[in-house]
């Protein structure tokens, strides 16, 4: 046997640079396309009842578990923004990537916060309209009082979001003032969990340690900046002396 | 700016090129991050409403499981977005106000003899000898105990010692009895 008839011609899965070739991503694709289709004919008369049932409970299990997820990330972009105030970020993980992380861990919270209102609009159980969800202390089915706080926590959260967009009109300092009431929107945010959340028992150590973290980088902060007015007036104090 | 200072800002050119660099790649890099924070979040999320659900299944199994078992007074909450079933105790506690009576030592209710008198019926006489001698015939009384003798104009007397005590209610022909004048406690 020659040497090219020992070779085994074999097709090509890498290219140069070592991503998979299209063919098999396609096959890939038709595969799992195939096995999904084939699932969800299996349970469509789950799904169906799941979804369209009198009392289906999907929307209100979807609306409390992204409750959930989102007051997680709520807590992470509080974190990421006073570690990028206290100049910590610089650090660790670098102011750059720190403000990346802050920007799309709000954009994603703010996702999963509009999924948590919105949901709602398919629980029969609880029957809300989207007047009642978007009118702040307008739901009276459950708790009026601290659902409204919530959603005065959501329209907040939203303003602070697009308060970045507006920085070049609004000014520097007006963007600053602003972001101060991240603070308060965390706040309200953590009473409507405790005080409306159906999982308080399980969720009590997420509270107790977002609380913890948010407490210890507030007095971060606070510290950092008594800090550094007396380093500039210590700075200050010293260059009149100088030119004295 | 002096002259000296140009070659500095020259020199310097390569530094921020480089800082430039790789501020980009660390760009770069973050979108790995953002991949994997938003495949984190879909992830926790979908694990958050399984965690829910497989809950709930397994309190409303405990629930319905509970109800087989002993019949219970269920109670629904007040608008509760927990969907639990409120359980009260199957034994109420005993009212104060309605004293407890035993039945079984209430002494017999009193027996009641009544006995219907009837007129005595007379037979028009027909065109017949032997009808018309006949002598007219009173139809027979009934008393409690069943039909007895005929019947004369006084009741029977009261054989039945059990009966001897008892309050009679006689009925007679023409009579109507007029019912029991209504008081409080009897409504």
């Amino acid at each position: 046997m020659t040497a090219a008839h020992s070779q085994v011609n074999l097709p090509e899965t890498t290219s140069e640079s070592g991503s998979p070739s299209l063919a098999f991503l396609l096959m890939g694709f038709a595969l799992g396309a195939t096995i999904g289709s084939l699932v969800l004919l299996l349970m469509a008369p789950t799904v169906l009842a799941a979804v369209a049932h009198e009392q289906a409970k999907l929307y209100w299990f979807l609306s409390r578990s992204a409750g959930i997820v989102s007051y997680v990330l709520l807590t992470s972009v509080t974190g990421t923004g006073i570690l990028l105030s206290t100049k910590y970020a610089r650090r660790w993980p670098g102011t750059q990537l720190a403000l990346e992380l802050h920007r799309f861990l709000s954009l994603l919270a703010l996702l999963l916060v509009s999924i948590h209102v919105f949901a709602l609009l398919g629980d029969r159980w609880a029957n809300y309209t989207l007047a009642q969800l978007i009118t702040p202390f307008a739901a009276m089915q459950y708790r009026p009082f601290w659902v409204g706080i919530g959603q005065v926590a959501f329209y907040m959260f939203v303003i602070l979001f697009g308060s970045f967009w507006l920085r070049r009109w609004i000014g520097s300092q007006t963007w600053r003032r602003l972001h101060y009431f991240s603070y308060a929107c965390w706040l309200l945010a953590t009473l409507h969990g405790i005080m409306t959340g159906s999982d308080l028992s399980v969720l009590v150590p997420l509270y107790e340690i977002a609380a913890g973290l948010v407490t210890l980088g507030a007095l971060l902060r606070l510290v950092e900046f008594f800090l550094r007015r007396v380093r500039n007036m210590t700075a200050y104090q010293m260059s009149v002396e100088r030119e004295a | 700016m002096e002259k000296e200072q140009r070659p500095e800002r020259i020199a310097n050119r390569p530094d921020r090129i480089e800082r430039a660099k790789s501020v980009r790649k660390r760009l770069i890099d973050t979108a790995g991050t953002k991949a994997l924070l938003t495949l984190s979040a879909s992830a926790a999320l979908v694990g958050s409403m399984l965690a829910i659900s497989i809950s709930e299944y397994r309190s409303d199994t405990a629930a319905s499981a509970q109800d087989h078992a002993t019949p219970q007074t269920v109670i629904p909450r007040e608008p509760v977005f927990s969907r639990a079933l409120v359980r009260v105790p199957t034994e109420a506690p005993p009212s104060p106000a309605l004293p407890y009576i035993d039945l079984a030592q209430l002494p017999p209710p009193p027996t009641v003899e009544i006995v219907v008198e009837t007129a005595p019926v007379l037979v028009p006489s027909l065109a017949s000898p032997v009808l018309d001698a006949a002598p007219p015939v009173a139809p027979p009384s009934f008393t409690q105990q069943g039909p007895a003798a005929p019947a004369t104009a006084a009741p029977p007397a009261q054989s039945d010692p059990a009966l001897q005590n008892q309050p009679r209610v006689v009925l007679r022909p023409n009579q109507v009895q007029k019912p029991a004048a209504r008081t409080r406690s009897s409504r």
